[in-house]
């Protein structure tokens, strides 16, 4: 009876020490090919297997991964992971979404360089604008107002910024480092890109009806994740069935 | 003298202030403490030197300036007493006191002399007259002291007319200063440091053949800086009834400040850390003592060539030593490093940190269940750090106003400010229907839309489209409306300041162009949706009609035509 507990917390520990080596390797960023078979979302307290099959992205270091909504946890099956680097481009919706959920679980979410964000949509998204900063123009400071927010918040979502190479590889490097995710619209050699295309708004024809939702096709630059048509309507984001709908509603 | 000497003269003028002068006050505050009593021969030594004599004592010769032998050898049995300035402070305290009854904001130059704004407390006195007599009777009462009043424009004025009796009016203002002697400079100085700067300035002025402050005041404030610094500057200030700046300690209602002449000049970072030290610990000690929190923190610094640099900081009532010392730190390095944009060109001199908006410690309690108060410490740090590069107004929280555009609805404070009341939920009737674009440009831009005979389109008054071609264009109700055109915007990036609205729209329209190209057919719509609002407020109205495009590329678009001219509001995408 002792014994067993014994051997059982030292597995406990075996499996803590690992989880440790890996994510010290990934702050290094020595990429770790032995990767912990250990998922643990936020908010979860047990230690979930994860079925055995091939990666088709890096798990998650335990204990820092954030929930996706179902229709885009195909893209992540490990949840988002704090140091992850996110490129989304052609929809500001699925940032928003994204960006919104993780808000929605406890995220402090900082904006730097986008002045042309719908706040409403965000909010309608699941944004905690109370827990929401925005810096819309840092300008020529925009290295140090990202390390400084690095240190504060969970998200950061980057527009357009005039950062040099050096700064890039800087920030990439602290976010690991610190386990922020960051979301941008445009990065060179970002690991992990989505791109969204052929947009098809939904609810409206000649003049009649009002737009209701959207759709667009999400397609993902890693291997297992096959390109899929997703909807966003006022609150939330869904996969979209098949047929495209073509609804009326009456104005 | 006329104020065509003097261009800025107009615009330095500080406000109308009024002075309490409590004439001898070392003396009083001696017999106050018991060391002597008001009708004996005394005086207040600092070292060997005589600093202040009893009105009994200078009668029989004993003049400040003295060595004590000299006035020992006038009055054998002169009464000395050295000189104590905690004590003066300490029994000027209760006259503080008692004047609050009477003005809010008072702030003292020295103990005995006391400045505050004029124009409100006479008001509600009834008069700077009545004013002056309420405060006469009032710290005859409190002390048995007699205190003289003045009212003039600026410190120095103030000063001088206290020391007459007199009350000067602001066009009389110029005259009056200009006629006083060089040597009352004097009264507005506060250090022993300041004074004997001041001294070799005035002789050297003495030496140039100046004797009155219209002299002073005469001269090129630019070239007198040149030669003499700062102080020579700050003399010309008082001399032209500006406010004067060396206030060494304030005491009001509701704030806190601690000074610090800096003596050599912090030129760099860690010089400067090393003072935000030592002057916030002085501030957290007196906030501290007082059982108070400060709301917000004004650090202020003048810099050796005269300029000065301001900013306030909003601190939520974090008054810890440290909290403090981290943000004059930071905005120490911040001016130093030249990172706001406005380094400035010379070490800095004079330092000054005033808390304000003062609570009870009582009534800042943190919440019983906070539970996002871990995260909102750590994200509050950060902010900070990120407001001593952009400056206060550079970070800010989206809010929701509510209204009936997207654009209109929601917006951005800047942090830690009050939030507007919003009311997004209440009935916007005519609202844009949701959902609402992700993208909504805060400065819409202007596009163009073309009917398909290739004309430019409107928007009639019955909510139809209209093509300017009228009758000649075959456009029906239910007709496509044709292209949506982006502008070619300035080939480079307009020169305006980072976070204009003019480079907002630049990057807007970059935006939109990278997007859709510089046209894009329309497939299909929605609307147009005519909107007017608030035709009784000018500031409020406006006629628009809202269309929401499909394009034959790309996420749909939310645009919007007034007086003809259509903007791109938003992207669905």
């Amino acid at each position: 009876m002792t014994v067993s507990v014994v051997s059982a917390s030292r597995e406990a520990k075996l499996e803590r020490a690992r989880a440790v080596l890996f994510q010290a390797e990934r702050a290094a960023g020595l990429s770790a090919s032995t990767v912990p078979r250990v998922q643990v979302t936020r908010g979860a307290t047990a230690l979930a297997a994860v079925p055995d099959q091939p990666h088709p992205v890096e798990p998650m270091a335990p204990g820092s991964a954030w929930e996706v909504l179902p229709a885009l946890s195909p893209f992540f099956p490990y949840g988002i992971g704090g140091g992850q680097l996110i490129e989304i481009s052609g929809s500001r919706s699925l940032l928003l979404s994204l960006v919104g959920h993780i808000s929605r679980q406890g995220g402090w979410t900082a904006f730097v360089g986008m002045p042309d964000v719908g706040w409403d949509s965000a909010a309608n998204y699941g944004l905690d604008l109370a827990a929401t900063v925005s810096v819309p123009a840092p300008g020529r400071n925009s290295a140090g107002v990202i390390s400084a927010l690095i240190d504060g918040f969970d998200v950061l979502v980057l527009g357009d910024l005039p950062l040099s190479t050096h700064d890039q590889r800087m920030i990439v490097h602290r976010a690991r480092t610190r386990g922020i995710v960051l979301m941008t619209e445009s990065w060179p050699n970002a690991r992990i890109k989505l791109t969204v295309s052929e947009h098809e708004p939904h609810g409206y024809s000649a003049g009649v009806g009002h737009l209701d939702s959207w759709s667009g096709v999400v397609s993902a630059r890693m291997p297992g994740a096959e390109a899929r048509r997703v909807t966003w309507d006022a609150a939330t984001v869904t996969e979209a069935s098949a047929v495209p709908r073509l609804r009326v509603v009456p104005s | 003298m006329t104020a065509a000497l003097s261009p800025a003269s107009a615009v330095l003028r500080g406000p109308r202030r009024g002075a309490v002068w409590v004439p001898d006050w070392p003396i009083i505050s001696a017999s106050l403490s018991g060391h002597t009593s008001l009708g004996q021969e005394a005086a207040i030594l600092t070292g060997h030197r005589v600093v202040a004599a009893s009105a009994p004592a200078r009668r029989q010769g004993v003049i400040p300036g003295m060595t004590r032998r000299q006035a020992l050898a006038l009055r054998p049995d002169l009464i000395c007493v050295p000189r104590d300035e905690e004590r003066e402070i300490r029994t000027f305290e209760p006259i503080l006191a008692a004047l609050d009854a009477h003005i809010a904001d008072i702030s003292v130059t020295r103990p005995g002399l006391a400045l505050f704004a004029a124009s409100s407390p006479a008001r509600h006195a009834g008069g700077e007259a009545a004013l002056a007599e309420d405060i006469i009777g009032t710290v005859a009462e409190e002390t048995g002291a007699e205190a003289h009043i003045g009212y003039c424009q600026g410190t120095l004025g103030a000063i001088l007319a206290a020391r007459a009796d007199a009350t000067i009016s602001d066009a009389e203002t110029e005259d009056f200063l200009h006629s006083h002697q060089l040597t009352v400079l004097r009264l507005c100085i506060t250090s022993e440091k300041q004074r004997s700067v001041l001294d070799d300035f005035l002789c050297s002025l003495q030496r140039l053949g100046m004797t009155t402050l219209g002299d002073l005041a005469a001269l090129d404030s630019s070239l007198l800086l040149s030669r003499f610094g700062t102080l020579a500057l700050h003399c010309w200030h008082l001399a032209w009834g500006a406010e004067g700046t060396g206030r060494s300690s304030a005491r009001t209602e509701g704030t806190l400040t601690v000074v610090r002449e800096i003596d050599p000049p912090a030129e760099n970072s860690d010089q400067a850390a090393f003072r935000a030290k030592e002057m916030a610990h002085d501030l957290a000690t007196a906030l501290a003592d007082r059982g108070e929190l400060c709301g917000r923190l004004v650090v202020m610094a003048r810099t050796t060539d005269g300029s000065s640099l301001s900013r306030t900081w909003s601190l939520d009532g974090a008054s810890e030593e440290r909290d403090l010392t981290d943000r004059i730190r930071w905005q120490l390095q911040s001016w130093l490093e030249g990172r706001t944009g406005s380094r400035p060109a010379a070490p800095l001199s004079h330092l000054e940190l005033v808390a304000e908006d003062l609570t009870s410690v009582g009534y800042n309690e943190t919440p019983l269940w906070g539970g996002k108060r871990r995260g909102h410490d750590r994200a509050t740090r950060a902010v900070l750090r990120v407001q001593g590069i952009m400056g206060e107004d550079g970070v800010r929280v989206p809010h929701l106003y509510g209204g009936r555009t997207p654009a209109e609805a929601c917006g951005e404070e800047p942090w830690a400010a009050d939030p507007p009341q919003p009311d997004p939920d209440a009935p916007w009737v005519g609202a844009i229907p949701r959902p609402w674009p992700a993208v909504v440009f805060p400065d819409p831009i202007d596009i163009s839309i073309r009917c398909h005979c290739g004309a430019g389109l409107g928007v009639s008054g019955l909510g139809l489209f209209r093509c300017v071609n009228g009758e000649s264009c075959s456009l029906t109700p239910t007709s496509v409306p044709g292209r949506v055109l982006f502008p070619h915007g300035p080939s480079s990036r307009p020169q305006g300041e980072i976070g204009s609205a003019e480079r907002r729209r630049h990057s807007a329209l970059a935006h939109a162009r990278c997007t859709y190209g510089s046209s894009v057919e329309v497939v299909s719509w929605a609307g147009p949706w005519p909107l007017e609002t608030a035709w009784w407020d000018a500031r409020r109205h406006y006629r628009r009609a809202y269309v929401q495009l499909t394009p034959a590329r790309g996420p749909a678009l939310l645009v919007r035509v007034e007086q003809g001219q259509w903007k791109l509001e938003g992207i669905y995408s």
